[in-house]
């Protein structure tokens, strides 16, 4: 069900772009476009329930019942969700779209992976996609869109093959050679982070430590990604974080001050909560 | 508040998981690779080639230890090729990792590494050919690699920008090598010219198969079957099948067997030898993806769902078994017995006599 609904479709949509472009590397970048295009209505939703939820929680009222209802977190609750009613905020309107989207984020990345056919299983699924008897016809009416026509697919793509781990001077160097693009995933998927955070009202609450968590692990693991896999999958996780970032500057969403700034952010705290801070102390 | 903030890793990590189980990407996913010289069957399994007596089904044994390749499991080792011998009774493999792309030659007895050939810079697929002590290795950089016993280049062609997943095979005079291209090249067994070369109509991820009459037969992912001249490259026949043409045909007597992968389903053609028409056919719940066997009497398949099918030469079911795990590779002759390499299945081997009674089972 899952390959039928989701992999195998994105598999020769992806396919019928490397049909019409003849290169690998670019129709991964342009299928990242079209997803990101796709999903942009859910994704802006996303943003602006995120903001709006953020101005919710940097309000007056909602740090008041904070300090009020520190010890009843039952009643803390109740009012946290009068306040969501009376400003028409859905709580949950930053995660679903999220949710919505994680199919998506996994059935591209596997149909990025069929695609390279690098293994024999690989391969099998491959062949089984294209030959789909829902999608055969595709190959007939695109005679580029052919079984025949398609495979081997060439997966050179600048200096690098995609269906490879990607190093430069592996040759020269003796530790295998400079994993450049696992570098520039790291760096984007660490700026993406750094652009795209909100401010939080305060610093030391969990949203704002996960986030801080978040622009840490997140880099980390797709650089590890990168370095251990294919690089076709690098030229994606790439091409989806300027996507990203593009995304978030469509909608004046990009906090570029939040660039360069290191350590905790220096927000205004609120009452209770540098209460709170200070007995810390 | 720590359990949370350990939330986030742990979810990632579980993410990193998942994309990983998805993708499949941390080991070449090939297929149990086996083969049979005398009484040992060499089993090419992902981290270790296992050695196994054909006879008892137990693993062959070096003093206390196993006679395995390599004795210790090596992350970096992924080995699902086929085996080679040589004359000299050195085993070829190449390594199918994704990052490492060895060919070794083992000492059988030992199980110690003689040499490593370490020239091809894409991953491995195809198994080699040994004649005499020369070996003919298609790389997984498209370039076809004629060694002698020590591992020296004599010669290399580069033949794809593709890996090559086809073996090659010789009629002692002519070399035939198929790619992913989709083209069939002969070439002159000492030196490595080309002597013809042929475009097929679509891509060849099996060995071409030569008869005893010097004809030559090979499949391709389009589904067509082309009966060639060896010495010539014309075509004598080419017929469409439906499906996908994965492994090699069975030749026997006067007819030809093969299997296709039709989407997750089956077909299994008996054609005659003379023209490609088809004697009889069989549509089945499972692809067919390996090479059928043709012996004796009767012809055995298996399927990808797990079935092993055994029909008499007329299409006449003979017996079938049902495994657990996925059937992709070819089963193998040893004697008597018919043995499957099920892949993610129960045991790694099951042997099987002419009339299907389980004989016996392996798994290390």
């Amino acid at each position: 069900m899952w390959d039928t609904i989701i992999v195998t479709p994105m598999t020769n949509i992806l396919l019928l772009i490397y049909a019409f472009v003849g290169n690998f590397g670019l129709a991964i970048i342009l299928f990242t476009l079209l997803i990101k295009i796709v999903t942009h209505p859910l994704m802006a939703n996303q943003i602006k329930s995120s903001a709006r939820m953020q101005e919710l929680m940097q309000s007056e009222e909602w740090q008041k019942i904070q300090a009020k209802y520190k010890d009843d977190k039952e009643k803390l609750a109740q009012e946290q969700m009068r306040i969501y009613k009376e400003q028409g905020v859905n709580p949950l309107g930053s995660c679903l779209p999220t949710l919505i989207q994680l199919p998506v984020i996994f059935g591209l990345y596997q149909s990025i992976n069929r695609v390279m056919g690098a293994s024999p299983l690989q391969l099998i699924d491959l062949v089984r996609s294209i030959t789909d008897p829902l999608w055969a016809w595709l190959g007939e009416a695109v005679p580029a869109a052919s079984l025949g026509a398609l495979l081997p697919i060439n997966t050179q793509f600048l200096w690098m093959n995609l269906g490879q781990p990607e190093r430069i001077l592996a040759d020269v160097l003796p530790f295998g050679g400079i994993p450049t693009l696992a570098i520039i995933v790291g760096l984007t998927t660490y700026i993406q982070t750094k652009l795209t955070v909100m401010p939080s009202a305060n610093p030391n609450d969990q949203s704002a430590q996960m986030t801080k968590m978040m622009g840490v692990y997140m880099p980390l693991m797709l650089f590890w990604f990168s370095l251990n896999f294919a690089s076709g999958l690098a030229v994606y996780f790439i091409a989806s974080n300027v996507a990203g970032i593009a995304q978030y500057a469509a909608l004046g969403k990009v906090n570029w001050g939040n660039l360069f700034k290191f350590g905790s952010e220096p927000a205004k705290p609120a009452p209770a909560a540098a209460g709170k801070s200070k007995s810390k102390k | 508040m720590k359990f949370k903030r350990m939330a986030l890793p742990l979810m990632l990590l579980l993410l990193a998981l998942a994309l990983s189980a998805c993708g499949n990407m941390t080991a070449t996913q090939g297929f149990p690779g086996i083969v049979v010289l005398d009484e040992t069957l060499y089993l090419s399994e992902g981290l270790h080639v296992y050695a196994v007596n054909t006879v008892s089904g137990q693993e062959v044994r070096l003093g206390d230890a196993p006679l395995r390749f390599p004795k210790e499991s090596d992350n970096n080792i992924n080995l699902f090729a086929p085996v080679t011998q040589t004359a000299s009774g050195q085993l070829i493999f190449p390594n199918s990792h994704p990052s490492q792309h060895s060919l070794y030659s083992v000492n059988a007895e030992t199980g110690a590494v003689r040499w490593e050939f370490g020239k091809s810079k894409g991953t491995w697929i195809a198994g080699a050919l040994a004649i005499g002590d020369d070996i003919y290795a298609p790389g997984g950089d498209g370039t076809l690699y004629a060694l002698d016993s020590n591992g020296n280049v004599r010669w290399e062609v580069a033949l794809s920008e593709a890996a090559l997943w086809s073996s090659p095979v010789s009629d002692g005079e002519l070399l035939f090598q198929a790619t992913m291209d989709g083209k069939l090249y002969a070439l002159s067994l000492p030196n490595g010219r080309q002597v013809w070369e042929v475009t097929l109509d679509g891509p060849v991820v099996s060995a071409p198969v030569l008869d005893e009459d010097g004809h030559l037969y090979i499949g391709t992912l389009s589904g067509i079957l082309y009966a060639l001249e060896p010495s010539s490259g014309k075509v004598a026949w080419q017929q469409k099948l439906e499906g996908s043409i994965w492994g090699s045909p069975a030749v026997a007597d006067d007819r030809i067997y093969i299997g296709t992968l039709y989407s997750t389903e089956g077909r299994f053609y008996a054609l005659q030898i003379t023209n490609g028409a088809t004697i009889w056919q069989r549509s089945e719940d499972g692809s067919i993806i390996a090479s059928p066997l043709a012996f004796d009497d009767q012809v055995i398949y298996v399927t990808e769902a797990g079935r092993v099918q055994a029909l008499t030469r007329d299409g006449s079911p003979r017996w079938q078994a049902d495994l657990k795990g996925k059937l992709v590779s070819a089963p193998a002759q040893a004697g008597d017995l018919v043995i499957i390499a099920p892949l993610q299945g129960d045991y790694l081997l099951v042997a099987f006599d002419v009339n299907g009674a389980q004989r016996w089972t392996f798994k290390p």
